[in-house]
């Protein structure tokens, strides 16, 4: 398994990249969301994710989508263009938070918080949607969703 | 999701306009770490079996040891009663030499628990087990008793070792005397190392029901009614023949010992049995009814427990 430490000049992370589930730009920072559905706002941008998930060995895992989401494809569990959002889904998404469940968990107010449903429903644009799309569909089996 | 960012972002990072900076990563991987994963041939696999049932049977092998080490302690040593002495101890005072002193039964009456008892305390004797009732006349006999039961047609109960040689091998009472050579001892004990050692050197041994063991008596005893009864006892270092005056159930008998200060005493079958004492002059005293002398049943049955002058 490999893991990122993060260092910055206010905080030291160290996370399992395989944990990671998708990290969204928001500016100039970046919002990292893990399969324990907490979501951590990092104060960098994107692209500073983006150079190292190419140095890992599962690089392949994280997927470029428009310019504002990196998402790891193994969680990728619905593409929807009409609505024009992405589902993250899985057995290892924290169970509560996980779109096909009801809601149950309420955000908190910690540094590291969680947050409701919605955090596993993203919006993209409908022209990266589909590039994503695409690229999954053009996986060999066993690498797509 | 955007909401609740906004509302924490103060929180989270100070200044919103504050300029993004730049972050260091470091890689790590666990599987650098890690040595690599073994997959195991067939051989292998066959061996982690075979460690698995080995393991098991060595699982079940310890339950059965264990039950069977609880069964032996339970029977061997949780009989129902402190012990005093150890069997072991018993064997060391055999292989001491006795302390000398003049041949003597020394007769004290007294009465407890409103049980009437007669003390013969024995000094400078031997015991032995012997199959002809002792002679009125033999002057090197200072007591004499009954010792082990038989049954009707003269199978003895309990061990019954004379001379060195085993006549009956049978645990199911637990208290004993043992005499060896000058020294004799009484105890209790379901263990056979007393009478071992007994028929290995030569002397001899018998099993009776406990009637005090380390100054408690049983919870329970398995013969009824009121008869005279009979006792060999330990007091101290000295034993003592002892005999109640009048009819008493066991329990009494036992009970009465007990207070009176016995640390062991195990019981004597016989009853109302004549048999005669000796004192220091050599004058012999009746205990019980010269008309019973001689024996006339079971006789060179009757395992007569003799004490005679060292």
């Amino acid at each position: 398994m490999e893991w990122f430490r993060i260092k910055t000049s206010t905080l030291l992370m160290r996370v399992a990249v395989d944990e990671i589930v998708y990290v969204k730009a928001d500016g100039n920072y970046c919002d990292l969301v893990l399969i324990n559905g907490r979501c951590r706002r990092m104060t960098f941008q994107l692209h500073h994710f983006e150079d190292n998930f190419k140095l890992l060995k599962s690089a392949n895992m994280f997927i470029r989508v428009g310019r504002s989401l990196i998402v790891n494809r193994q969680y990728v569990q619905i593409i929807d263009l009409i609505d024009q959002t992405i589902t993250f889904g899985g057995k290892h998404l924290s169970r509560e938070l996980r779109a096909d469940k009801p809601y149950a968990h309420r955000p908190d107010r910690n540094e590291e918080v969680s947050t409701g449903r919605d955090i596993y429903v993203v919006k993209v644009s409908r022209d990266a949607l589909k590039l994503l799309k695409e690229q999954l569909e053009n996986m060999k089996g066993g690498e797509t969703l | 999701m955007s909401d609740f960012f906004e509302k924490t972002d103060k929180n989270l990072l100070g200044d919103p306009n504050r300029e993004p900076e730049i972050p260091e990563f470091i890689i790590e991987d666990d599987d650098d770490a890690q040595p690599p994963i073994k997959t195991d041939s067939p051989e292998k696999a066959g061996k982690k079996w075979l460690r698995r049932v080995l393991k098991a049977l060595a699982m079940a092998l310890m339950v059965v040891v264990v039950f069977f080490a609880y069964k032996a302690w339970d029977y061997y040593y949780n009989i129902g009663v402190p012990v005093s002495t150890t069997p072991s101890e018993n064997i060391k005072k055999l292989q001491m030499e006795p302390v000398k002193e003049s041949a003597e039964v020394i007769l004290s009456s007294d009465s407890i628990l409103g049980v009437a008892l007669d003390f013969y305390a024995i000094h400078g004797l031997r015991a032995s087990i012997e199959f002809q009732e002792p002679d009125t006349a033999d002057m090197s006999v200072f007591l004499y008793c009954r010792s082990a039961d038989h049954q009707a047609d003269g199978q003895y109960l309990g061990s019954l070792v004379v001379d060195g040689e085993e006549r009956q091998s049978d645990r199911s009472r637990l208290g004993y005397m043992g005499m060896v050579g000058n020294q004799m001892v009484i105890g209790i004990s379901r263990s056979d190392k007393v009478k071992d050692y007994c028929a290995e050197n030569g002397g001899s041994f018998f099993r009776q029901f406990i009637l005090v063991s380390n100054g408690v008596i049983p919870h329970r005893f398995f013969l009824h009614g009121k008869v005279e009864r009979r006792a060999i006892g330990r007091k101290d270092n000295t034993l003592y023949y002892i005999a109640t005056r009048h009819k008493e159930t066991l329990w009494d008998f036992a009970d009465a010992l007990r207070e009176y200060g016995f640390i062991d005493a195990i019981y004597i079958t016989g009853g109302d049995d004549y048999g005669y004492y000796r004192t220091a002059d050599g004058e012999r005293h009746d205990i019980g009814n010269i008309a019973d002398y001689p024996h006339k049943k079971w006789k060179g049955i009757i395992p007569w427990l003799v004490f005679r002058r060292i």
